[in-house]
């Protein structure tokens, strides 16, 4: 008896187990959501994400489940994760980019006085770090190469040009390289986030209790700099920092 | 007499006779708790008519300190020609708690028939402005709130002032106010010169800022403290400078938090919802198909703690799936009270074809404006869902877009790579390696080359050594000639063994050198006359010995032998001197 219920025990859980692939998730999320059950398609993307599926396409399709429920919030920071995984996802840009002008952000942001995205934050959002880092090492090489090169020529023209070719490629490994860093550290120690609900009230303390400064708009992206059990502090664009309640904002 | 007579006639008769008049009045009309406050009410009627039964309400909020003290007086009103009996009745009252207070009116029977004075409004505060302004006459700050009683969850604002009569220039914040048990709001202040007004304190004028109000909304009852703010004040700052910081801070203020009235709770109530509301909200359409949502909103709008009142919750239903909504929160302040909104919007989804009902949603609020629990609700409805799974709602049937329909959304991907990203190339430890290769390499290299060009220094440094060591070992091999009877090679040999270990010494060939150029060079760089004439003596002889016969050549290369080891030995203790023009080395300093 005691054997069979084990028995049982452990075929309930090599069924479950087997249930929860991402594989398995993903499709069954996707039939879902051919079925038009968006809700449950959302649920079933997120179950093959808990489950250790973590692509782009799985957050793609969160992204378009979500949207079809209406809740742009969470669309919205299903993309961004798309795109921080694959930046010329070409699909999540689009999709991306209707979610923005469904909630009216483009707006918000100016009416928040938020200022546009710097040429070095486009640039870095629009590349990997694995790219960076191949054409880092790709640079490097010939650095060295040149100077091996330059090392075995006698005096002459082919080893000044060699030379300064060594040196244009210094600099350009040296510029490179410091976007790397930049890339690396900004991977490392700053979390962005999305505004998952409309009309998000952007607190600050005040004489014991908490008062509100902003209203945000769902699916702002915003700098989280703190999170504890039941705030987070954030930093919105242009500098003014706050606190929203934990479950407003979802890290990307 | 006929007039003094008519007169007396008439005040007698009471022709002209006054009409009874009851006047309550207070010394003052605001009070600080514990301070003594004078009430006074004065019946006025003929002096013939009977005044009974004077009856005072509303003083037993107070404590009863003397009272009532009733004085007598008889006036006579010359132009009516009457008579008046003037009775007044005085209470000394000390207030025990802040808040507004109505005394009054009181009654009393004038001739048998009731009267009834005016009631008068006693504001009693923590502390009164004048107590404030004693305590500095120029510049003073005050915290004043617009209700000390309300009920719990009722908003009351405080409003934080500074009576000057001094020129200031710059305020800074010392300390917030703290309102502990509150859920506060900030009450935008006007700008510019509406912030500023007069006021008359104790007679004095005074300029009047506005500084900060506050809505408090109470979270618990009892009593409820503001504590003081605390402002930095630049004053008297003239032309040339030399102003002063001036510290002034706010009293505390207390607030009588009320429960709220247990009579009448509706049950469901929530004791955050309190004020003035209207619920408004419904679907935003009646049909769909399978798989599309419908929109249920429920507004709630009105005055009061909007930031915290809890709307009624719509339960998972038979029939769709409900998907919980963020609440959307709009606040403004209208007349000084917080207004605004509460949304809710629910997705609901339908879970099979057919009808599904959504039942009716019931607010219940307390209004403390009427002292009473009101209700307001939302009705049933129902939703009809039609067609198959995936099949759009019948045209028309929406009144707007279906959630999430957009011509521009891309679909889904059915086919994916979604396995997790694993360690990214430039966190492996391959990246790295490839990295750190060509550095190590280079590196590598260059110790090669230094290690090289070290043991070159090396054997450049030890090869006067071995050229020395070499012209010793020489000197056998001249032995080993001598032996054999070889003057030829012994000479020759004992030639080489100098020449090389003046080479040694004097760091330069000497070989293509003569005898007078090489005792020249010797006498310049130091040698000892004796040991260079030695030299110089024996490499001559190395010339003639080579020559000379056989029988006296071996006792001749025996004695050269001998005098060559001396002359080495010699010449190994002379260190000379640098040539002409060179600095001389450091150890020869």
């Amino acid at each position: 008896m005691k054997h069979g219920a084990l028995w049982l025990w452990w075929c309930l859980g090599a069924t479950t187990a087997a249930a929860a692939t991402p594989a398995d998730s993903f499709q069954e999320a996707n039939r879902a959501y051919q079925q038009g059950r968006y809700a449950e398609a959302a649920d079933g993307y997120q179950r093959a994400e808990r489950a250790g599926g973590g692509g782009a396409d799985l957050f793609y399709n969160l992204g378009t489940a979500y949207y079809r429920l209406g809740r742009l919030g969470p669309a919205i920071l299903a993309f961004e994760k798309a795109l921080a995984r694959e930046p010329r996802h070409e699909d999540a840009r689009a999709n991306l980019a209707v979610a923005r002008r469904q909630g009216h952000l483009e707006k918000a942001e100016q009416e928040l006085s938020l200022p546009r995205e710097g040429i070095w934050a486009r640039l870095s959002r629009s590349v990997t770090s694995d790219e960076v880092a191949v054409v880092f090492l790709a640079l490097y090489y010939l650095l060295f190469a040149a100077l091996v090169v330059r090392h075995f020529l006698r005096l002459g023209p082919a080893r000044s040009i060699t030379g300064l070719a060594a040196l244009v490629l210094l600099v350009l490994v040296l510029s490179v390289g410091g976007f790397f860093a930049y890339r690396v550290y900004r991977q490392e120690r700053v979390t962005e986030g999305v505004v998952l609900e409309g009309k998000v009230a952007l607190m600050e303390p005040h004489a014991g209790s908490w008062k509100s400064v902003r209203s945000l708009p769902e699916g702002l992206r915003v700098r989280i700099l703190a999170r504890s059990e039941k705030w987070v502090e954030i930093r919105l664009s242009g500098g003014l920092s706050g606190y929203v309640r934990e479950g407003q904002v979802g890290a990307i | 007499l006929i007039i003094a007579s008519l007169w007396a006639a008439l005040t007698a008769s009471g022709a002209w006779a006054q009409a009874p008049t009851l006047q309550l009045k207070l010394d003052r009309t605001e009070a600080a708790v514990g301070e003594r406050v004078q009430v006074e009410l004065t019946v006025t009627a003929s002096s013939n008519v009977p005044v009974t039964g004077v009856e005072m309400v509303g003083l037993h909020e107070f404590l009863m300190e003397s009272g009532p003290d009733v004085a007598m007086s008889l006036r006579v009103d010359m132009r009516r020609g009457v008579s008046l009996s003037v009775a007044s009745h005085r209470y000394t009252i000390v207030p025990r708690r802040t808040g507004t207070f109505v005394i009054g009116p009181a009654t009393a029977t004038v001739g048998g028939q009731p009267h009834q004075s005016n009631p008068v409004t006693l504001r009693v505060v923590t502390q009164r402005l004048e107590q404030v302004q004693a305590a500095d006459p120029q510049l003073f700050m005050r915290a004043s709130v617009d209700r000390p009683e309300v009920y719990l969850g009722e908003q009351v604002t405080v409003s934080f002032h500074l009576y000057s009569r001094v020129n200031y220039f710059g305020l800074e914040l010392g300390r917030d106010p703290t309102t502990e048990g509150f859920w506060s709001e900030e009450i935008d202040v006007p700008r510019g010169y509406q912030v500023y007004s007069q006021a008359m304190v104790g007679g004095v004028p005074y300029r009047v800022q506005l500084l900060r109000r506050q809505a408090l909304f109470p979270l618990k009852t009892g009593i409820l403290g503001i504590g003081p703010m605390v402002l930095d004040i630049q004053v008297g700052m003239g032309f040339f400078g030399g102003g002063r910081k001036m510290t002034r801070a706010s009293s505390p203020v207390e607030v009588q938090v009320k429960p709220l009235p247990t009579q009448g709770r509706p049950p469901g109530f929530h004791e955050t919802n309190v004020g003035q509301f209207t619920l408004t909200g419904g679907l935003d359409r009646r049909q769909t198909a399978m798989g599309e949502a419908v929109k249920y909103r429920v507004q709630l709008e009105g005055t009061g703690n909007i930031k915290n009142v809890v709307l009624p919750e719509l339960p998972q239903g038979p029939g769709y799936r409900r998907f919980d909504p963020q609440p959307q929160i709009s606040m403004r302040v209208e007349n000084d009270r917080v207004t605004g909104s509460r949304v809710l919007e629910y997705l609901l989804s339908p879970s099979a074809p057919g009808h599904f009902t959504i039942p009716s949603l019931v607010f219940h609020y307390f209004d403390p404006e009427q002292t009473a629990y009101r209700t307001v609700s939302l009705p049933q409805a129902t939703v009809t869902v039609i067609g198959t799974p995936g099949v759009a709602a019948a045209p028309g049937a929406a009144p707007g877009p279906a959630p999430g329909a957009d011509p521009d959304l891309r679909g889904s991907h059915d086919r994916a790579e979604i396995g997790g990203a694993g360690v990214p190339f430039h966190r492996g430890g391959w990246f790295w390696a490839l990295v750190m290769g060509p550095i190590l390499l280079f590196g590598l290299l260059w110790v090669g080359e230094r290690l090289a060009a070290f043991r070159s220094h090396l054997r450049l440094r030890g090869e006067p050594r071995r050229r020395a060591a070499g012209a010793w070992k020489r000197l056998r091999e001249a032995e080993r000639f001598l032996k054999a009877g070889d003057a030829t090679a012994f000479f020759g040999e004992i030639s080489r063994v100098l020449s090389t270990f003046l080479e040694v010494k004097l760091g330069q060939p000497v070989g293509s050198l003569t005898l007078p150029e090489l005792r020249a060079i010797l006498e310049e760089r130091g040698f000892p006359e004796g040991v260079a004439s030695a030299v110089l003596g024996e490499l001559e002889n190395c010339d003639f010995g080579r020559f000379a016969p056989r029988e006296a050549r071996e006792e001749e290369m025996r004695k050269a032998l001998s005098r060559t080891r001396e002359i080495l030995d010699a010449l190994d203790r002379i260190r000379p001197a640098p040539p002409r023009g060179e600095a001389a080395p450091a150890e020869a300093r």
